[in-house]
């Protein structure tokens, strides 16, 4: 009863609860969070205190004392942390609540990857709910994303869509409400990260952090190999001499640095593409593939996979927030015809 | 050309209000790319590539993807595709169509469920009780404003049917109408002391409100209509305090209102304390003293003149019947 009254004063909240990133959606008014999803926590005296959350706790990623830890709590799209993953969204919840003078009880409705196992998505109700939710709905990523695209997902007429996120690539074929196919590979912007720092240490024997490898991708970093050659200078600790050496990486190293896990995602395209249904893949081949998450952003990653492919590949405009404002139509639309969209 | 290889900038000269089918056709040419060049580097059919050029969008699939490929069509030709998006906007709003589709993507067509009672009884159950705490808290209100009149002074032969004052502190009981002569009336005000301090005088009773006026919860409306049957009453029994006022308020400002249509006003002075607050008449004239800034809030400011100091004061009038609030130096 008290939440359901604390419930009046709070917000429906769509989450895109991202490995790399949280995104909040409030209907009415658009986008009101968009912050890492890293938790900064200090040991004291055996107990577990949050010290900080979000962007302020990115930044300390790799640079804290021995006494904070900054961690990631969530792990190729789940949740990896229950706890850390309940705190950070409370402080997200808090956030987005600060007019309020309750303490927030709002309905939220969560991505989750589409393979992900029962375990995976009662963790995430759970710990949804222990943030203070008072009702938490869950919707399968590529279907949210298709939304917030803007793909007519309603019609008789398969659509499509990539999202390349944080932790995992989620490729589903949409008709009618329902996702007819979908596959999860866990390839994302971390495993991009991981390539880039191997490739600085086996070709100039030096060691860079994930957030030096995160800039270098979104600075120079790039899909297809008749991009423009753009350059970076990069400091990193030296393995042989112990100290920092700077040094220079153009695209096309980068290039060579993500052939791996680019060769994932077009393999999981193109199985997903043999999968779906023949009328389907018909609709797919004459319209095209759309392209969400931080992931498309990389440079001419739509040009590779449609030479890849042979089929036209767009970007949706803001990847990015795709995810988060579909799943806030789709809240208004369950919300106003009391069904669930998850189809598993 | 390889169509394969980025091209140089080959950014159009755009003119503005120009469609994106003309931009991206004119920015092909100068490529010299031909329309099949341009459908096989982006695995379109040749049609769609026409269709683009030509702005006939209905041949294609849905906004999101008319976006998409106008973004990639004009990265190949090296041209900035938010010049191009911007042009496709702006066709769209020639169109009459917003800049982003209305139409949500997700349409279910299952019938929606009966709503269930249970909120919309609170729902009713917390507008009651605003409706009670509002009720509750004007009624308070009201009781610390209205004061009982004080006890009547049995001299009437000056004023037999003067103003029935209140004896609100704030007002300055010295509002007079006059519309047969308000030059006069100007001339001769006198102080305007507040009530409260000339009813400290010997002849105080004559500003005081009558012994017909003897309602103790007399609203200020009442007031103001006594004051405007018995104007030359009260200019008479005002002139009587000038004696002790007239030192005290040589430095006052003094303001004069006058009303050709109904009109609700609140003055405040600089001090910040209500002077007058009264739904008057056309025809009526007030005449107030304090230090300006005078705040004059109006109801119907079209309805309403004011001097200073006996010069008139202009302001920016609204249209008849709107609210206005101006300030007075």
């Amino acid at each position: 009863m008290l939440k359901h009254l604390r419930g009046a004063f709070s917000n429906d909240l769509s989450i895109d609860l991202g490995t790399a990133n949280t995104l909040i959606y409030v209907r009415g008014r658009g986008i009101v969070l968009n912050e890492p999803s890293v938790v900064a926590i200090r040991h004291h005296n055996g107990h577990k205190i949050v010290e900080a959350v979000g962007t302020e706790a990115k930044r300390m990623l790799g640079r804290t004392p021995g006494n904070i830890t900054a961690i990631r709590p969530l792990k190729d799209g789940v949740i990896a942390d229950f706890q850390v993953t309940e705190k950070m969204l409370q402080h997200f919840i808090r956030k987005v609540h600060e007019a309020s003078w309750f303490q927030p009880s709002p309905r939220v409705l969560i991505s989750v990857p589409c393979l992900s196992t029962e375990v995976e998505k009662r963790a995430i109700r759970e710990s949804a709910m222990g943030a203070g939710a008072r009702e938490v709905r869950l919707i399968e990523e590529p279907m949210a994303a298709a939304i917030g695209a803007g793909l007519k997902v309603s019609e008789a007429s398969g659509s499509m869509v990539v999202d390349i996120g944080g932790g995992t690539t989620e490729i589903a074929v949409i008709s009618l409400n329902g996702v007819v196919y979908s596959d999860s590979v866990r390839i994302g912007g971390d495993r991009f990260d991981e390539a880039i720092v191997n490739y600085v240490r086996r070709h100039y024997g030096s060691v860079i952090g994930d957030a030096t490898a995160e800039r270098i991708k979104q600075e120079v970093g790039c899909a297809f190999a008749g991009s423009e050659v753009r350059e970076i200078d990069v400091r990193g600790r030296n393995l042989a001499e112990g100290v920092p050496r700077s040094f220079t990486l153009n695209s096309d190293e980068i290039l060579e640095a993500l052939q791996e896990p680019l060769a994932g995602i077009v393999q999981a395209v193109k199985s997903a593409l043999e999968q779906s249904p023949p009328e389907l893949a018909a609709d797919i081949a004459e319209s095209g593939v759309v392209l969400t998450g931080g992931g498309a952003l990389l440079r001419d990653i739509d040009r590779l996979l449609s030479n890849e492919t042979g089929l036209p590949f767009i970007v949706a405009e803001d990847p990015l927030t795709c995810v988060a404002r579909g799943g806030g139509l789709a809240m208004e639309m369950m919300d106003k015809r009391n069904i669930d969209l998850l189809s598993s | 050309m390889s169509a394969d290889e980025p091209l140089e900038n080959n950014e159009p000269a755009s003119a503005p209000g120009e469609r994106p089918g003309a931009l991206l056709k004119s920015a092909r040419e100068q490529a010299k790319l031909s329309e099949e060049d341009v459908a096989r580097e982006l695995r379109m059919t040749v049609t769609k590539v026409r269709a683009l050029e030509a702005d006939e969008y209905e041949k294609l699939h849905s906004d999101t993807f008319i976006r998409g490929y106008l973004r990639t069509y004009s990265k190949l030709l090296n041209l900035d595709p938010n010049t191009i998006l911007d042009a496709y906007k702006q066709t769209r709003r020639e169109a009459g169509l917003g800049d982003e589709p209305e139409e949500s993507p997700l349409q279910i067509n299952v019938p929606a469920p009966a709503r269930s009672m249970g909120k919309f009884i609170i729902w009713i159950i917390v507008l009651l009780a605003g409706i009670w705490a509002l009720s509750v808290w004007f009624l308070g209100n009201r009781q610390d404003t209205v004061e009982p009149a004080p006890v009547m002074d049995p001299v009437s032969d000056v004023a037999p049917n003067g103003p029935a004052n209140d004896g609100e502190p704030t007002q300055t009981g010295a509002f007079q109408d006059t519309p047969a002569d308000p030059v006069a009336t100007q001339s001769e005000s006198p102080g305007n002391a507040p009530v409260g301090s000339s009813a400290e005088g010997p002849d105080a009773a004559l500003a005081q409100p009558t012994p017909g006026a003897g309602d103790t919860q007399a609203p200020q409306t009442q007031a103001s209509v006594a004051a405007a049957e018995s104007g030359n009453s009260l200019e008479e029994a005002a002139s009587l305090n000038e004696p002790e006022a007239g030192t005290e308020n040589d430095n006052l400002d003094q303001m004069r209102l006058s009303f050709t249509e109904e009109c609700w006003l609140e003055v405040t002075d600089s001090r910040g304390d209500v002077l007058e607050t009264d739904l008057m008449q056309p025809g009526q004239t007030l005449e107030l003293q304090g230090e300006a800034p005078f705040t004059v809030k109006l109801g119907n400011a079209a309805g309403a003149n004011i001097q200073l100091n006996g010069e008139p004061f202009e302001f920016d009038r609204p249209p008849s019947g709107r609210y206005m609030a101006v300030t007075v130096n």
